[in-house]
């Protein structure tokens, strides 16, 4: 690695909004985790951190996000949630879609969703979104953990029933993250004003136009138990998976998303 | 089936001291379970939309109220998937005969892959965990009773 290609502070800075303070870190238990500890410590401007390696990332249900060093994003932000705002989890599936549109913009169009807000490139793990809630002194923060893979080290195995895809195939590398992470910074919260004003409904039709899953067989499992397995249809004006089943249509707000696998 | 009808069905099941019972119509079939306090069988999911996870949603709260013991509740502030550890295998956050401060978390509600902590807002002692781990909660559903 070149010191070309790490994290740059002054240019992230120099690409978003001037009142975000702003972190980098060589290594970090996870950038939730730090973000989280910052917050009740009486942090109280927009923060943004990123953060050349995690020792554990997060992902659901306790399971790890690898996070190699020097080689891709892993950041995280937060946001004040008024208490008021209703249906507020769907969210997730704006940033997600957020990161879609940041992807468009470097000409990779073929990037699609797995609900909730999984990112797939040619149906492999590009992308993913966590995020905690945390309430301090009676305000509600959600932190938003992004991680995106952009040049994985050669022969990299992930613990997840989807392999892993980079962006390194599509001309961006390492040396490229620091514009990314702005890029992502900024997209994500223009479409959260936006959500905030108009709910997920604004957003329904461009997510569904994405989505890697519609039509296909699918099953929805919650720690190993099977919840559901249908066609998948969409996602409601909430943000809720849709699932087709023999008797009817399921919503559902939780649950792991996956093919259903031939036998 | 009709909304009114599973209330009833309830209301059957409360008065009887029956654990269980599971009507079928037709396609439809609904099984109503003490125990749990909620109706489960995944091929319920009534056509109307009722929220969240695929289990009709009004109905659990009826007898559950009546049977809860006695003490301060800890409420759902959302629909999602209520969780004990956090992770699979790993140490619940708290037991029933623990005691709590104020701030610990009780459990985590996951929707939509937000992790949302749910921290005691009370202190005292966890004389009931009213839901099981990974199972569906509603907005205002009572996760835990503290004395």
């Amino acid at each position: 690695m070149s010191s070309d290609d790490s994290l740059n502070l002054n240019l992230i800075k120099s690409m978003i909004k001037a009142e975000t303070e702003v972190f980098i870190f060589d290594e970090l238990e996870s950038t939730n985790q730090w973000l989280i500890e910052r917050l009740s410590g009486g942090a109280n401007h927009p923060l943004l951190c990123a953060a050349e390696s995690q020792n554990s990332g997060r992902g659901r249900s306790g399971r790890v996000w690898q996070s190699p060093a020097y080689c891709n994003i892993y950041m995280s932000f937060c946001r004040q949630i008024n208490h008021q705002q209703k249906n507020i989890t769907a969210i997730s599936l704006v940033m997600g879609l957020a990161i879609i549109r940041v992807l468009k913009n470097h000409g990779i169009a073929e990037a699609k969703l797995k609900w909730p807000n999984d990112i797939l490139l040619a149906g492999k793990k590009l992308a993913g979104v966590l995020i905690e809630a945390k309430k301090i002194d009676g305000v509600l923060y959600l932190v938003v953990g992004i991680g995106v893979n952009v040049q994985m080290p050669e022969g990299f195995e992930i613990d997840s029933d989807l392999s892993w895809s980079d962006l390194s195939a599509h001309g961006l590398l390492p040396k490229d993250r620091s514009r990314m992470i702005a890029m992502i910074y900024n997209e994500c919260q223009l479409m959260t004003e936006l959500f905030i004003d108009k709910g997920f409904a604004f957003f329904q039709e461009e997510w569904c136009s994405v989505d890697e899953y519609a039509g296909q067989e699918v099953v929805v499992m919650d720690q190993d138990k099977l919840v559901v397995a249908g066609v998948a249809a969409g996602v409601d004006e909430t943000g809720c998976l849709l699932v087709e089943t023999d008797t009817g249509q399921t919503k559902l707000v939780s649950g792991d998303l996956s093919l259903r696998k031939r036998r | 089936m009709d909304i009114r009808k599973i209330k009833k069905l309830i209301e059957l099941l409360d008065e009887s001291g029956v654990a269980e019972i599971e009507i079928k119509e037709g396609e439809e079939s609904v099984r109503i379970s003490r125990q749990q306090n909620v109706i489960a069988a995944a091929p319920v999911a009534a056509p109307a939309p009722v929220a969240a996870a695929p289990v009709a949603a009004e109905a659990p709260a009826a007898p559950a109220e009546n049977a809860l013991p006695s003490g301060h509740k800890v409420e759902s502030p959302m629909v999602g998937s209520f969780y004990r550890s956090s992770a699979p295998g790993s140490a619940p956050f708290t037991d029933v005969g623990q005691t709590v401060n104020v701030g610990d978390t009780l459990c985590i509600i996951e929707a939509m892959k937000i992790l949302n902590p749910i921290e005691a807002d009370k202190a005292g002692t966890v004389k009931a965990i009213l839901v099981e781990n990974g199972q569906p909660v509603e907005f205002g559903e009572a996760l835990f009773i503290i004395e």
